[in-house]
C-alpha cells in the first residue's frame, strides 16, 4: 500500500508563488494608468484613433497574460523541510559576494565543491527522474519528477525500517540532493522534525546507472548499512557553518546553515564584515591602492602555512569534535572559522588516538577501517591527515612548507575533478621546491612516461572513497618492506602489478640503495598484483581491482593478468570490489575494441606483450591459456586475509 | 487632404456638431505645433527621467547594493537596465518625432502621436516594474505591459514612415 504524504501547505506555497504581491499590481496600475492618460490627451478629439488605440493595448496585453501566466504557475517552492538559515551572525552566502568578485564567483561555481549538497529539483539532481522501477530487497523504490519542478520518491518508510518495523511504502518529496561529481544520494524527511533519511539507491555519475547505497560503500557483505542522517553525517563538510541544533528529548533537528554546499565563506570566513565595508565605493579603491592586506576577510593564501592547511582540513581531516554536546547543537559553527586552526575545536584522530590514548575521543570504528598499520590513512578525502604527516609538511619552512595550496586551486583550475592550480599542473607542484637536477632525473622512468611523474611514486593511490583508488597524500616512497609489514600496496607495484616484492626491491636496491627486505617465500614468488589483488583484505582488493584497469597499469604490464585477475575479483564476496573489478573490465574492453587480441586469447597467442617463461606464469598464477590456474588460485584465496573491512567514509 | 485654413490650431474640434476625425486623418497645422510642444516635452521629461534612473542604478553598482549585484538577481538588474535604455532611446525618438513633424509636417497623426507616447510609458514601465519584482528568473507581472509598448512603437514607426515623404 502507498501511504501519499503530501505537505498539508504545498498548494498553499504554489499558490503565494502563482500570487503577484500587492505592490507589483499597485505599480503595474500605476503605468497602466499613465500610458492610458497620455493615450486619451493624445487623441482629445480623435475618437476612432482613441479606440483603435486602446483595443490595440488591450488585445496584446492580454495576449501576453495568457501566454506568460501558465509557465509562472510552474515555478515551485523549496520543500519546507531544508534547512533553514544560518542563526550564526556574520554570515551573507556566496550571493553577496557575485556582485565584487564575478570572476571569482564563476570559477568556484564550476566546482564540485559548489553542488555538494543542493535543494534537490530536477536542474539539481542527476539522475533520470523517470519513475523507473528499483527493485531492492523485493520492493520497488521509484525518482520521479511532479508538479514542474519537485522530485518525489516511493521508497519502504525509512524510519519503520530503521526501527525493525514492517515499512509500507511511502512517498515523500526528496528534499537534498548530496554528491554530483562521482555519486549522488537523495534525502527525503524522515518521521522526526528536520530528519532527513536516504532513499537507499544513489546514482553513479560516470556510469549513469543507480546502484542501491549498501553496494557503493565498502562494507561486508553480511553488514547492514548504518543508517546516516543528514543533519548528523553530513551538515560539517557538505555546508557553510551547519548547526544541526538537535533536541535530545525528541531525537528531532532544527537544522540550520548558512549556505548548502561549501561556498565562499567556508574558505574565506564570515563575509559580513567585508561586504558592509566594501560597499564603500571609497574604501573599495582605498584597499585597491593599498599594499596591507585587507582584515575584514580570510585569503588562505596569505595565511600561515598551518593555517592555510586548516581551511581545507576542515572537512579533509578525519577528526571529531572536542565538544560533542556543543556540536550537536552548533556543529562548528562557532567554534571554527577559515583562518583558525583546527585543534581548539576537533580532535584530530590518529592511530594513537584509536589505540586509546589518553583524552581521545572513542571512535565507534576499528581502526583498520581508518588507518593502515603504518598510519597512513587509508579513506579518501581525508588527505588533511595525510598532509601533515609528510616531510614536504613537516619539514618545510615558510613558503616551502607545503600547503594544498601547493597543488590545488579553488580558482583557476581547469580540472574541476583535481583542482590542480594550472601553475602547479605535472611535476610543478614538486618542483617549484624540489629545483635540483636530481629531483628532476631520479625516477629511472622514460621522461614523460607515468612512471617518472613526481606523484606516481611518492603519491600511490593507496586511499580508497567512493568506488575509486584515491592518491595518499602523504609523501613517501616506495617501500617494500612497509608494503610487507602493512599490506599497503606500494607505488611501484600499482603500476607493475605483474611484478613480484622481490622484483621491486631489487630495483629498488639497485637504484636508490634501499636495503633489502624479508620477504616471505609466498610473496617474493608471486606477482604483488595477484598476492595483493587475491590474498589481501577487502580495502587491498578494492585497490588493486581499480589499478588493474587503470592505463598505468596495462602499459606497463599488459591486459591479459589483469583480465584474469579481475574475473575472479568479480566473484569477490564485497559488492564494491565487484563493481570495481566489472568496470575495470569495461576499460580494458573499451581500450582493447580497437586491437586485435581478445581478452581470453591463449596467451601464446597474445603475441610480442606477453611472451613469459613458465616461471613468470606461476609468479603470475596464470595457467598457459592465460587464466588463473586453479591450483595457484586456490592457494592464494587460502592466504586471503578475511578480516571485515569496513572503509569509513 | 489638405489643411482648411479656416479650422482651429488646436486639436480640439470647434464645436460638437463637427464630425470626428478619422484615426489615419492627418493633424493641422496648429495641431501640428500642439504635437511637436508635446513631443518635445515628453521627450526632454523623459530623457531627464530615464537618465536619472541610469544614475541610480550605476549609484547601486557603486554602493555594490544586494538588490541589485548579488547573485539571483539578474534577471532584476538585466531589467533595470532595459527600462534604463529603452526609456532613454524612446525620449530621444520622441524628441525626433518632434523635429521630424516640424519638419514634415503632413506626417503628424494622432494615433502615431498617442502609439509613441504610450510605448514611451508602457516599454519602460513594464521593464522597471517587472525587474523590481522579478521572480528568481522570471520577471514580474510588469512585463506584460512590454509587448503592448512594443506594438504601439511598431505602430507610430509605421504610420510615421508611411506619411514621412516631400510630395
Amino acid at each position: 500500500m502507498i501511504r501519499r504524504e503530501v505537505p498539508s501547505d504545498a498548494c498553499d506555497r504554489l499558490r503565494a508563488v502563482d500570487t503577484a504581491a500587492p505592490g507589483e499590481i499597485v505599480a503595474c496600475a500605476l503605468v497602466v494608468a499613465a500610458a492610458a492618460g497620455v493615450v486619451v490627451r493624445a487623441t482629445r478629439g480623435r475618437r476612432a484613433a482613441r479606440i483603435a488605440m486602446f483595443a490595440l493595448l488591450t488585445v496584446v496585453t492580454s495576449a501576453a497574460a495568457g501566454f506568460v501566466r501558465p509557465r509562472l504557475r510552474q515555478v515551485t517552492a523549496a520543500p519546507r523541510e531544508k534547512p533553514g538559515p544560518g542563526t550564526v551572525v556574520g554570515y551573507v552566502s556566496s550571493a553577496a559576494c557575485l556582485g565584487c568578485h564575478p570572476g571569482e564567483h564563476a570559477s568556484f561555481a564550476r566546482t564540485f565543491h559548489r553542488t555538494m549538497t543542493q535543494v534537490a529539483s530536477p536542474a539539481t539532481v542527476r539522475a533520470p527522474l523517470d519513475g523507473r522501477p528499483l527493485v531492492l530487497d523485493g520492493r520497488t523504490i521509484r525518482l520521479e519528477q511532479r508538479g514542474g519542478a519537485e522530485v518525489w520518491a516511493t521508497l519502504p518508510d525509512p524510519d519503520a525500517i530503521i526501527e525493525g518495523k514492517r515499512a509500507p511504502d511511502v512517498t515523500r518529496r526528496v528534499v537534498l540532493a548530496t554528491g554530483s561529481h562521482r555519486e549522488q544520494a537523495f534525502w527525503v524527511a524522515g518521521k522526526r522534525s528536520g530528519d532527513l533519511r536516504l532513499v537507499p539507491y544513489v546514482w553513479l555519475i560516470e556510469e549513469q546507472a543507480f546502484v542501491p547505497r549498501r553496494e557503493a560503500f565498502l562494507i561486508p557483505p553480511d553488514e547492514p548499512m548504518p543508517p546516516v542522517r543528514w543533519a548528523s553525517s553530513c551538515i560539517a563538510c557538505h555546508a557553510v557553518a551547519g548547526e544541526p541544533r538537535h533536541d535530545l528529548e525528541s531525537d528531532s533537528f532544527d537544522t540550520r546553515v548558512a549556505e548548502l554546499g561549501v561556498s565562499c565563506e567556508a574558505c574565506h570566513g564570515p563575509g559580513a564584515a567585508h561586504v558592509e565595508r566594501h560597499r564603500d565605493p571609497v574604501a573599495r579603491y582605498a584597499q585597491h591602492a593599498s599594499k596591507s592586506p585587507d582584515t575584514t576577510i580570510i585569503h588562505p593564501g596569505r595565511l600561515p602555512p598551518e593555517r592555510s592547511a586548516a581551511v581545507c582540513g576542515q572537512c579533509h581531516a578525519y577528526a571529531f569534535p572536542r565538544d560533542e554536546m556543543g556540536w550537536w547543537t552548533d556543529g562548528y559553527s562557532r567554534t571554527f572559522r577559515a583562518g583558525d586552526l583546527l585543534e581548539p575545536s576537533r580532535t584530530l584522530i590518529s592511530p594513537a588516538t584509536m589505540a586509546g590514548q589518553a583524552g581521545a575521543p572513542v571512535i565507534d570504528a576499528p581502526a583498520n577501517a581508518i588507518f593502515w598499520p603504518d598510519g597512513a590513512v587509508r579513506v579518501g578525502g581525508r588527505e588533511y591527515n595525510g598532509l601533515i604527516a609528510s616531510p614536504c609538511h613537516e619539514h618545510g619552512k615558510g613558503e616551502r612548507k607545503m600547503t594544498c595550496l601547493s597543488c590545488h586551486s579553488m580558482h583557476g583550475a581547469a580540472d574541476p575533478a583535481g583542482q590542480i592550480a594550472p601553475d602547479r599542473a605535472g611535476d610543478r607542484g614538486c618542483t617549484s621546491c624540489h629545483t635540483d637536477v636530481r629531483s628532476r632525473t631520479h625516477s629511472n622512468h622514460a621522461p614523460g612516461s607515468s612512471g617518472s611523474a613526481c606523484v606516481s611514486c611518492h603519491m600511490p593511490k593507496t586511499s580508497y572513497a567512493l568506488l575509486s583508488a584515491v592518491r595518499s597524500h602523504r609523501i613517501d616512497s616506495p617501500d617494500v618492506a612497509n608494503s610487507v609489514a602493512t599490506g599497503k600496496p606500494n607505488a611501484c607495484n600499482l603500476c607493475h602489478v605483474d611484478r613480484s616484492l622481490a622484483w621491486t626491491a631489487r630495483w629498488l636496491s639497485e637504484w636508490y640503495g634501499a636495503p633489502a627486505p624479508i620477504i616471505p617465500e609466498g610473496r617474493s614468488r608471486t606477482a604483488a598484483g595477484a598476492w595483493d589483488g587475491l590474498a589481501g583484505d577487502a580495502g587491498v582488493r578494492a585497490l588493486i581491482a581499480d589499478a588493474l584497469g587503470s592505463s598505468d597499469a596495462h602499459a606497463a604490464s599488459g591486459t591479459v593478468f589483469a583480465v584474469a585477475v579481475l574475473e575472479e575479483l568479480r566473484r569477490d564476496p564485497y559488492a564494491a570490489v565487484r563493481f570495481i573489478a566489472s568496470r575495470s573490465l569495461s576499460r580494458i574492453a573499451r581500450g582493447a575494441s580497437s586491437a586485435a587480441p581478445t581478452l581470453h586469447r591463449p596467451v601464446s597467442a597474445v603475441g610480442a606483450g606477453f611472451s613469459r617463461t613458465n616461471e613468470e606464469l606461476a609468479a603470475l598464477a596464470l595457467g598457459p591459456d592465460g587464466r588463473l590456474d586453479p591450483a595457484r588460485l586456490r592457494e592464494l584465496l587460502a592466504a586471503r586475509d578475511e578480516r571485515a573491512i569496513t572503509i569509513a567514509e | 487632404m489638405s489643411p482648411s485654413p479656416g479650422r482651429p490650431l488646436d486639436l480640439v474640434p470647434p464645436s460638437a456638431s463637427a464630425e470626428p476625425l478619422g484615426p489615419d486623418d492627418p493633424v493641422e497645422p496648429g495641431g501640428v505645433s500642439v504635437l511637436v510642444d508635446r513631443h518635445l516635452r515628453a521627450g526632454w521629461w523623459g530623457l531627464a527621467l530615464f537618465v536619472v534612473l541610469g544614475a541610480a542604478l550605476e549609484l547601486l553598482h557603486a554602493i555594490k547594493s544586494p538588490f541589485y549585484v548579488d547573485a539571483g538577481r539578474e534577471t532584476t538588474r538585466l531589467l533595470l537596465r532595459l527600462a534604463h535604455a529603452h526609456g532613454t532611446l524612446l525620449s530621444i525618438l520622441n524628441i525626433a518625432y518632434a523635429l521630424t513633424l516640424r519638419a514634415r509636417p503632413r506626417a503628424g497623426r494622432a494615433l502615431a502621436s498617442a502609439a509613441l507616447l504610450a510605448s514611451l510609458v508602457l516599454l519602460p514601465g513594464g521593464f522597471l516594474v517587472g525587474g523590481i519584482w522579478a521572480h528568481g528568473g522570471d520577471p514580474g507581472l510588469g512585463v506584460l505591459l512590454v509587448p503592448a509598448g512594443a506594438v504601439a512603437l511598431v505602430v507610430a514607426c509605421v504610420l510615421t514612415a508611411s506619411r514621412t515623404t516631400t510630395r
